[in-house]
Parts: structure tokens; sequence; C-alpha cells
């Protein structure tokens, strides 16, 4: 009778270890009792996955061999301290075999990113028509921004990557990272061949999506690819173009620096190099950094958001502030507007606005969207509502109305439920 | 160093003449090294591969043969040297402008779509006619035996039918070069044999020249017209494969 030994577990938090070493690691992934596993939507992967509930929270188990399973998690592990949105890795299994001691592929697991869609579950519900644009110009962005640190995905594609409701785009993450390399800095030929793959898978995931009826025959999946290439190189080409300015023209330095805010970055580091003849300034982005408005909004409030979310925020704390019938709260007479820096009117924003909107949103309506989410679903239909009656519709009764009418009308996206259409 | 010339044979003239591509890859003096390190992952060498033949880079775990499959693919810049294909400079080339492709990259399928659509859709990324995508896909399949699987979907295919049509979606492009880095190391085993096996067969029906990189002698001898010896990133010898095991003691001998 051959010996099995058990599987190693290494697990980043201690207190999921036991847990995970109750699941039935001696059988292939692939034959795990239906109990064990939730409903959650697939992508297409060249690994078996499943997704299980550890205590309240539930992990994505991904098999494959030992060495890659550890690989994979170091990368993770890495691209999360770089802060690029990817999904946390949790634990990694390896030296797994069955009863009869034979050998079994390790595993990853992950936290499942609650509030994530993969791109067949997005197209399945009933989707504005730039729907497809905005998905894959938010893989343009998350690649940019994976590149910027070093990292050559080497599989890119809509499949590989899960998307997160970011106000009226969308966020994406990483989700597959396994055929990953982190550089000091890619070469020319890395990017250009992570474009290439890009651009094939994409077009390959939107003609699987037209095969299985969930997009139109009309959309154009090579339009999808094309996309994508020329989203991303004009990002690239903003993040990091060296420009040359005349020294009387310092002032488009601070154009540069607007346009990259605009585009949701900050300009951490600035070369500036002045030629010889002190007639031009050379002009060189170093190093740039991402949520230009979610860290904003995090510094001013300690909300966490996504980018355009944040932007959202950011947008109605002004207009709430230099609203006519401002006043400054507690901090002004009551009767005159009053003129507060900005901390102090992030403060009564946060009080008179965010605060009683999620406070207000009930129990069993909370898994509908996150709450960065919520308010710009709120901010718009509070915008639709006071247009058609011609009319600023004050705070508590607009968020009445958006529970009632909107919000208890979508379907909950926390932990998206398989539909058997993927 | 030895270097062996190979026969071709009528069928491949016959297919090459066809699809009209005729390649063979020109390494010279090609090193390469990474920033921040003191030695070369790969010290200069020559290296020349034939048109329809197939290499195996043989080496173990940090021997170079990756870096070279990486070089020729243009994801790494050399440090020196020169990479020529068909006698064209490429060695600065864009990826895109090299016309070598990695086979075996990954074993997924789209699952709603046919066989065709899976092995044709990159044809039609590249901006291939409809009719020249067909013939391709049409052709390949037919020599490969799968002409009559065309229209299932990946659902309705076994493990090794998938695997075949993962390896056919390369070959369908007819690239000048058909590179592989260990794609075998992560299937189980009872699929890497059937999956040598494939390679090897598709190969030698197309004429495809190749590079393929392992760390398994047994693969490399049966799959190999020549075996480059990697060691330390340099290249100790080209053999037939009927003179592997000799070589290789002999590096053992001076490694030890």
């Amino acid at each position: 009778m051959p010996e099995t030994s058990a599987p190693q577990i290494h697990a980043v938090h201690s207190a999921d270890h036991d847990a995970i070493a109750g699941l039935p690691w001696h059988l292939p992934l692939g034959e795990w009792p239906q109990d064990f596993l939730g409903g959650l939507p697939r992508g297409i992967s060249r690994h078996v996955v499943r997704f299980v509930e550890i205590g309240d929270e539930v992990l994505a188990i991904k098999e494959t061999d030992d060495r890659r399973a550890l690989r994979e998690f170091d990368i993770l592990g890495v691209l999360g301290n770089l802060a690029v949105p990817t999904v946390e890795p949790r634990a990694y299994v390896t030296n797994r075999s069955t009863a009869s001691a034979t050998e079994l592929p390790g595993a990853l697991l992950t936290a499942y990113l609650n509030f994530s869609l993969p791109y067949r579950a997005l197209f399945s519900q009933s989707l504005a028509a730039d729907a497809a644009d905005r998905l894959v110009d938010a893989l343009a962005v998350l690649l940019a921004r994976l590149h910027l640190v070093g990292f050559y995905w080497g599989d890119v594609s809509l499949s590989n990557t899960l998307f997160r409701r970011d106000a009226d785009a969308y966020a994406a993450y990483v989700v597959d990272a396994e055929t990953g390399e982190l550089h000091d800095q890619l070469s020319d030929g890395q990017r250009q061949m992570d474009l290439r793959i890009a651009r094939t898978n994409i077009a390959g995931d939107f003609l699987d999506l037209q095969a299985a009826g969930l997009i139109e025959p009309t959309v154009d999946p090579m339009a999808a690819g094309e996309r994508l290439f020329e989203a991303y190189n004009g990002l690239w080409r903003e993040l990091t173009r060296v420009e040359e300015f005349s020294v009387n023209e310092r002032w488009r330095i601070d154009e540069r620096i607007r346009r990259l805010n605009d585009l949701g970055f900050d300009l951490g580091e600035l070369t500036v190099t002045t030629d010889l003849d002190g007639v031009s300034l050379l002009v060189e982005p170093k190093v740039v950094e991402p949520n230009h408005h979610s860290r904003r909004l995090l510094r001013l409030t300690g909300i966490g958001a996504n980018e355009n979310q944040a932007r959202t925020m950011l947008n109605d704390l002004d207009s709430h502030r230099s609203a006519p019938g401002f006043t400054g709260g507690a901090h002004g007479s009551g009767e005159l507007p009053v003129e507060l820096d900005e901390d102090d009117a992030a403060r009564l924003w946060l009080e008179e606005v965010y605060k009683p909107l999620i406070s207000a949103i009930p129990e069993n309506l909370t898994h509908k969207l996150e709450p960065g989410q919520i308010f710009y679903e709120f901010v718009e239909h509070r915008r639709v509502m006071s247009r058609a009656r011609q009319r600023d519709i004050p705070t508590m009764e607009a968020i009445a109305y958006f529970i009632v009418d909107y919000l208890s009308n979508l379907p909950d996206e926390a932990l998206y439920v398989d539909s058997q259409k993927f | 160093m030895t270097e062996h010339p190979r026969q071709v044979t009528d069928d491949q003239l016959l297919t090459k003449t066809l699809g009209g591509n005729m390649s063979t890859v020109s390494l010279n003096g090609l090193s390469h090294a990474y920033e921040n390190t003191v030695s070369p992952s790969v010290h200069p060498f020559n290296l020349f591969i034939d048109d329809g033949e197939f290499v195996v880079l043989y080496g173990p775990s940090g021997s170079g043969k990756s870096t070279i499959l990486r070089m020729l693919h243009g994801l790494e810049a050399p440090k020196t040297g020169t990479i020529l294909i068909d006698g064209v400079d490429v060695t600065h080339a864009a990826v895109n402008d090299r016309d070598v492709t990695l086979a075996l990259e990954s074993y997924a399928l789209y699952p709603h779509m046919s066989v065709r659509d899976n092995l044709g859709f990159a044809l039609r990324v590249d901006g291939l006619p409809a009719e020249e995508i067909r013939e391709r896909v049409e052709s390949v399949t037919s020599k490969i035996g799968l002409s009559d699987i065309l229209d299932a979907v990946p659902g309705d295919l076994s493990a090794l039918q998938r695997q075949t049509i993962a390896l056919a979606r390369a070959v369908v492009r007819q690239p000048k070069v058909l590179i592989m880095d260990e794609p075998v190391v992560n299937l189980v085993p009872e699929y890497q044999a059937d999956t040598l096996r494939l390679v090897k067969d598709l190969q030698q029906e197309f004429g495809l020249t190749t590079l393929y990189a392992t760390a398994d002698l047994d693969d490399a001898k049966v799959l190999g017209d020549r075996i480059a010896f990697l060691d330390h990133g340099r290249l100790i010898g080209v053999e037939k494969p009927e003179v592997a095991e000799a070589l290789v003691a002999s590096i053992a001998d001076v490694d030890s």
C-alpha cells in the first residue's frame, strides 16, 4: 500500500490554515463535491478553477503545478505591494496526492474580489452600447499600469481580468498572473509582445462572446483588439514621452501635469534638463503614480473608491461646497455663505451627503453595488430627477427616491451567482 | 563545433513550395546580459538553423536556452551579435516584424467557438482574407486528420485533440520560425508523450524551421534533427541525437 503524505499548506493568514486544510485536497479539484463549491461565474481558464467559502469569505482555487502555484502566489503578492489592481493571494498548496498516492497538481488560493465580474458575466446583463469599448479601455489602463511597474503579463486577455464598476467606466484587475514576469523595466519588445497577445486574445474573447450569442453580430471583434492597441499607445505616450520646450514655456510643464491628472495619474518625479545653450528644456516624467483622484479622496475623507468613483465624489464635494445655500453648517452663521478650507468642506460633505446616503441603504440592498458605485449611481439618479422636475432635489428626498426607484431594482453584484451561461 | 547538414524530404519541399515559406535562422556572435549583472546570461555564440530544421536547445535551468528563444522572439535585446531570418537582419526589429511564433503558449481554447474558428481567428486578426483562412485551416486539419471535427466545439473533444488544435493554431500562421519553450513540462505525464509525438509529426509534416527548449535529454533526442547543448550560458556543441549521450557525459566530466 503506497503511503500518502499530507499536503503542504502555506497560508498568508494563520487563521485560514485549518479551514483550508479541511478541504478535500486528496481529490482532483474537478471532482470536489458540490457542497464545497460556490456558484460563481467562470471565465476561460487553462486550469480547473473552483470557488469555496471559507468562513464569511469566498476563495478562488486554481489547480496548477506546485512550482507555478508558488510563483504566481509570489508575483500576485509583489503586484499587490506595488499597488497594482490584482486579486489577493491567500495561500498555495503543494505536495498533494490522492488516497492511492497518485500525485496531484498544487493549488493557488486567492480572495474573491467582491463586486467584481468577469467580462462574460457583464455581457450576460443588459449593457450600455459602449460597454465593450469601456471594458477594453479599462484593460488598456491596467496594462499601462502593469508596464510602468515592470510587469510583463504574457497572456493579456479579458478572460484573465476581472472588472469592477467604476462610475460610468470599469476598473480592471489582474486575475491570472501565471505567465507574468517582473523586471526592473520592460524592454520595448516585451511591451510589444503583450500588445500583440492582447490584440489577438481580445478579438478571440469577443468572437467567443458572439458565438455564445452574448453580443450582437454587428459588433466587430477585430475593432475591439485595435481599440486596446490605440488606447494603450495613447496613454503610454502621455505617461512616458520626453517633451522639449523653450525655457520661456515652463507653463507647459503645468499643462503636462494637468493632463496626467485628468488621466488619473500623478507625477511623482519629473526630470527637467536644460540644454547646453540654455534655450530649451527636456521634460521627462520619471515616476507617474495612478489613482490621482482616489488618493485625494482618501486623504480628504478616508473613503476608498475606484478612480472614477472618486472623481465623481470630489466633483460632488466641490459643488456642495460652492452651492448657493451652503452656509458652512456648524462652522458658519447659518445665514451667510462661508469659505471653508478643503478639509473642513470635505468633513461637512461627509456628514451632509455621503454618510446619510450610505447609512440609509437598507441591509438587504447592500449587496447590490459597492459604496463608491452606489454614490455615483445616486448622483446620476439625482441629476436625472432634478432635470425632469426642473428643480434641485434636497439630499434626503433624493436618497429616498434613489433607493426605492433605482437601487432596489438592481441585481446583487457582491457575489455574482452563476447563471450557468458561462 | 560540428555542423551536420540535414536532408529535406520531397514532401517537405512540396509543402514549402505551396506555402512559399523557406526560412533559415542565423545567430551570429549573439550574447545577452541582464542589467546589473556581472556575468552574461548567454555568452557569444554562433548557430545556423537550416530551412525546415528542428533544433533543440538542451540544458538545465539557467543554461540560457529560454533567453536565446526570447532574443529570437524579440522579448530580450541581445548584448552583442545579430539575428538573421532568411538573411534579413531582425536583431532590432519589432516583435510583429519577425514572423516568429511561440507555439503552445496556452492550451486554452474558446469554448463557444468551433475548432475551425479557434484555428482561424488569429489569422483574422492578422488581416488575412476569409478564403485564405479557410484554405489554411482546412489544409492543416486535413494533414493531421482533424477534418471531421472542424465544426465541433472544444467541449466535444478529447484532451489530446484539444492539444492538437492548440499546436495547430500556431502552424496555420505559417510562421518563418516556430519556437517552443518547454511546452510539455506542465502537462500530466500521460499527455507528455502524445504531445511530443504531435510536435514532431506536425513539424515534419509542414517542414517548419523550429527551435525547441527543453531540459529533458530524452525529449531532445526524440525531437531534434540536431541538439544544441547549453551549459551556464555557453553553447558547448551542436550534435545529432545519436551522439547526445557522449556529449552530455563529456560536459558532466568538465563540470565535475
